[in-house]
């Protein structure tokens, strides 16, 4: 099998698999704040019941965390090290500044919520939890930045690697390195912000369907019944108000996602070519045909995302060479059953948050059950994301600017095609550790 | 191929390791507290327990 697709993954494998955790943690953060605030209010020590019994499976998805990311970043060096040379000026910062401003804050205060119940006081309880869920949402935006960076590159240049005051060249090729010029430009790079939004609430969503999900499993069998109660009310509260934020956030996104790497929007929506464009609700992609077999769309839905015309051309698939555009197939299915789970979480919120008012959430086994499995579906909703992001991103491991017009197209090159800056970005390919390149 | 195998069981073990120890942690349950079972007294008196060392963080006192 090709070494590169190999080393994707691998590290797919492997990352996917260390994401759990930082939603799950950065998701019961806030349920956990949001039950010691609730027991430091009322006094109900039901409350505290159910932030210690919480605390102590936070505690669990923590340590899984990090030890499932200790042992991803090896992979920096033994399949990604022309990568790592590329950007380390840029992903060192980040990466340093998550385990000053983030991690330490996190470890530190989680000795405090773990070990502290009876030894330190309430208030002080409470505020240990609220550093620890802080922390893991500090955690989360330097880790987008260094991610964002990889999309919407901003804040560096480009300059030669050198050797004992040489240029360092491999096989006639100048060896290349970006290097931080403006490291705010960087932090708040293009898409940083909307993607960090993003990331957050549908860590929010993955977090409070997996209280919901064990509450339920509680409920119908039958233990735990008040304790079970006030943590899926609690948790329920933030996956409703999380679900439908999600709608308005990836609306926000995909208008960005089409303004800075049109390509990756083009195959998230099977669009092959160019011109006033439909969103697409099922399908299947065709690359050979350049179209979406079983087709069902709304006429004129893309252009009207991006543009808020039905009737405004759209840059299609076909104003990039055969070798820049993205996996088309797997954009597409990723970011249609995400949009799909997206809106089934907000029905089933819906739904629930209607009979809570009802008083008939805790009698509707019916529902109770779809909550206990539904943190899966979470869970693949935001597993999705990511591949949608990351093979959206193909064939590049940094993205290489894109010009428009004053008229809102893209700037095209002598063929008709778009001409990048190859300097400034890195092909996945040219990314991968050189020794395990068959040549 | 073979780091893939390799970070494959590496990353099964913790699976493995995650789903029992999540299992256990459900079945035991929440435990119940009673409405006094906090100290009120701040950060700066746990400290002075500590160093008094008349109670472990850890509830692993007492072997020495």
């Amino acid at each position: 099998m090709d070494v590169v697709l190999l080393s994707r993954l691998q590290f797919a494998f492997t990352i996917g698999f260390h994401y759990i955790f930082p939603l799950l943690t950065i998701g019961m953060g806030v349920v956990m704040v949001y039950l010691e605030v609730q027991h430091l209010r009322t006094g109900d020590p039901l409350f505290e019941t159910a932030a210690r019994f919480w605390t102590r499976i936070f505690a669990l998805n923590f340590a899984i965390g990090v030890a499932t990311g200790i042992v991803m970043e090896f992979q920096f060096g033994t399949n990604w090290a022309v990568y790592s040379r590329f950007v380390g000026d840029v992903f060192g910062s980040a990466l340093a500044a998550e385990g000053i401003f983030a991690f330490f804050l996190e470890s530190g205060f989680l000795a405090l919520l773990v070990f502290g119940w009876d030894r330190i006081s309430p208030r002080m309880h409470v505020f240990a939890t609220l550093m620890v869920a802080l922390g893991s949402v500090f955690s989360s935006i330097w880790i987008v930045v260094a991610n964002s960076w990889q999309q919407t590159p901003a804040g560096h240049h480009i300059v030669p690697v050198m050797r004992d005051g040489q240029q360092l060249i491999i096989d006639g090729t100048p060896v290349l390195r970006a290097e931080i010029v403006d490291f705010w430009a960087l932090v708040f790079n293009p898409s940083t912000v909307q993607r960090l939004v993003h990331v957050w609430i549908g860590a929010f969503i993955l977090g409070t369907f997996f209280v919901m999900s064990i509450s339920a499993w509680y409920l119908l069998k039958g233990r735990h019944v008040e304790f079970a109660k006030k943590s899926f009310s609690g948790a329920l509260l933030f996956a409703t108000i999380a679900s439908l934020a999600a709608l308005a956030s990836g609306h926000f996104q995909s208008k960005n996602v089409y303004h800075w790497q049109p390509a990756k929007l083009a195959a998230f929506e099977g669009h092959y070519e160019s011109g006033p464009a439909a969103m697409s609700l099922f399908g299947v992609p065709d690359d050979s045909t350049e179209t979406v077999r079983f087709n069902i769309a709304i006429p004129g839905g893309l252009s009207f995302l991006v543009h808020e015309d039905f009737s405004y051309p759209v840059v299609g698939l076909d104003r990039f060479r055969p070798e820049d555009r993205p996996p088309v197939l797997v954009s597409f299915a990723s970011y249609h059953i995400m949009i799909g789970l997206g809106m089934t979480f907000i029905g089933l919120t819906l739904v629930a948050s209607f009979l809570l008012w009802r008083s008939r959430l805790f009698t509707s086994r019916w529902l109770l059950w779809i909550f206990v499995f539904a943190v899966g579906g979470a869970l693949i909703a935001n597993e999705l994301g990511w591949v949608a992001a990351e093979v959206g991103r193909q064939p590049w491991s940094v993205y290489p600017p894109l010009a428009w017009t004053a008229d809102g197209d893209l700037v095209t090159g002598h063929s008709g095609r778009v001409e990048y800056d190859e300097t400034l970005g890195l092909r996945t390919r040219d990314a991968v550790s050189p020794s395990t390149v068959p040549r | 191929m073979g780091s893939l195998i390799g970070f494959g069981f590496i990353y099964l073990g913790l699976l493995a390791v995650w789903l029992y120890v999540l299992d256990q942690k459900i079945r035991h349950g929440p435990d119940p507290v009673g409405p006094a079972s906090r100290r009120d007294d701040g950060l700066l008196a746990a400290a002075a327990r500590r160093a008094d060392h008349t109670e472990s963080l850890t509830g692993s006192e007492g072997s020495g």
